[in-house]
């Protein structure tokens, strides 16, 4: 087979493996391989925006008035740094395509940091949602004025969806975090298997990309609801 | 050919180089469109279907712009973008399953009343249609023409 290979004349066999006719046959496995993860992925979180679209068609009002007590300003800036550390896989992942070794570890590092920073803000809103009782079960709603005056059954719906939804996201930016602080490694190192094939770093960055499309529309669906 | 880096075989060697610019640029519009986002979502519209619809119309560019451009579906093969585009359609035909909630009475459920033309709301089962006696004329079993 690397008879095969060599026949187009990368210069590039290391990269190649055995099973694979050449670079391209090899890429578009890996890619079709991560996007049937992402797609389960989509429908992992699908199931829950039906949920999410089911309760609120039902309980506009109430789930607006609970929405009230969310930090708009704390979501917008958690946005911003999602985008930036979007931006910032993509531009490593072209480094890594140019095999500019300082670049991928900037961008890298700058994503790392965007990850910690947002679940840094996400923690911040936890605690004030919890401080104020806000979190579903028995002692839910103790403090009735933070509920805006939503009925307390239909408010608790919203936080439960609310903390789970953006629960399961956090999951997925801290699981982002382990993965992409191992690329990082692996790329301080120099390992073999990261600078001279650019798609694991690729891999990781559609997995990061992923985390925010998750949050974009997460972002308008619970903190930017409209008064119905 | 065969003392050509692979990172300037555009389009031969699996991976297309985005320019700088070209992500750069995308970043920029996805903050615009986070901006007119939140600008959105406080305009009287008259009515807050036009709002959420508004809403979920930005989201869903912003989330093409970063399918397409970041994670490279532009630059992929034909079936890399098959497989992406199946992935969400199926991801679309799921909320069908809506159709099962919109279409049936809700059992009424004490703390979770709604004033409902369909009876209210609740967290709980639907309640079913109550099944027919016989003795109530075997004529009721036959399909109304």
């Amino acid at each position: 087979m690397a008879a095969i290979a060599d026949a187009h004349g990368h210069g590039h066999d290391e990269a190649l493996h055995h099973q694979f006719e050449d670079m391209d046959q090899q890429n578009e496995a890996y890619l079709v391989g991560m996007w049937t993860f992402l797609v389960t992925e989509v429908m992992f979180f699908g199931t829950l925006f039906i949920i999410y679209t089911l309760y609120r068609s039902m309980y506009q009002m109430d789930w607006y008035l609970a929405h009230e007590a969310l930090n708009i300003p704390m979501g917008g800036v958690n946005t911003i740094i999602l985008l930036i550390s979007s931006f910032t896989v993509a531009v490593a992942v072209r480094s890594a395509q140019r095999r500019e070794r300082n670049l991928v570890l900037w961008n890298l590092g700058i994503t790392l940091v965007c990850a910690v920073g947002f679940l840094g803000i996400k923690s911040v809103e936890y605690m004030e949602k919890f401080q104020h009782n806000l979190y579903p079960g028995p002692e839910f709603g103790r403090h009735p004025e933070y509920l805006h005056g939503a009925a307390p059954n239909f408010a608790q719906l919203y936080y439960g969806l609310y903390f789970g939804m953006t629960g399961l996201h956090a999951v997925h930016v801290i699981v982002g975090i382990i993965v992409i602080a191992y690329l990082w490694v692996k790329w301080f190192l120099n390992a073999k298997n990261v600078t001279l094939d650019y798609v694991p770093t690729e891999m990781v960055g559609l997995y990061w990309h992923f985390v925010d499309l998750v949050w974009i529309f997460l972002f308008p669906l619970m903190y930017l609801m409209p008064k119905p | 050919m065969a003392t050509t880096p692979l990172s300037k075989a555009a389009g031969h060697g699996g991976h297309h180089e985005v320019k700088f610019n070209h992500l750069f640029g995308n970043l920029l519009a996805l903050m615009a469109l986070m901006g007119i986002t939140i600008w959105a979502s406080y305009v009287n519209f008259g009515n807050s279907t036009i709002n959420n619809l508004i809403a979920l119309l930005i989201a869903s560019v912003k989330a093409c712009l970063v399918i397409w451009i970041f994670m490279g579906v532009k630059f992929a093969t034909p079936l890399t973008r098959l497989w992406v585009a199946v992935g969400f359609i199926v991801f679309i035909l799921m909320f069908g399953i809506l159709g099962d909630y919109a279409t049936r009475r809700f059992e009424p459920t004490a703390g979770w009343e709604l004033n409902r033309p369909n009876g209210g709301g609740t967290a709980l089962p639907r309640e079913w249609p109550p099944a027919k006696r016989p003795e109530q004329g075997a004529e009721n079993f036959r399909p109304r023409l």
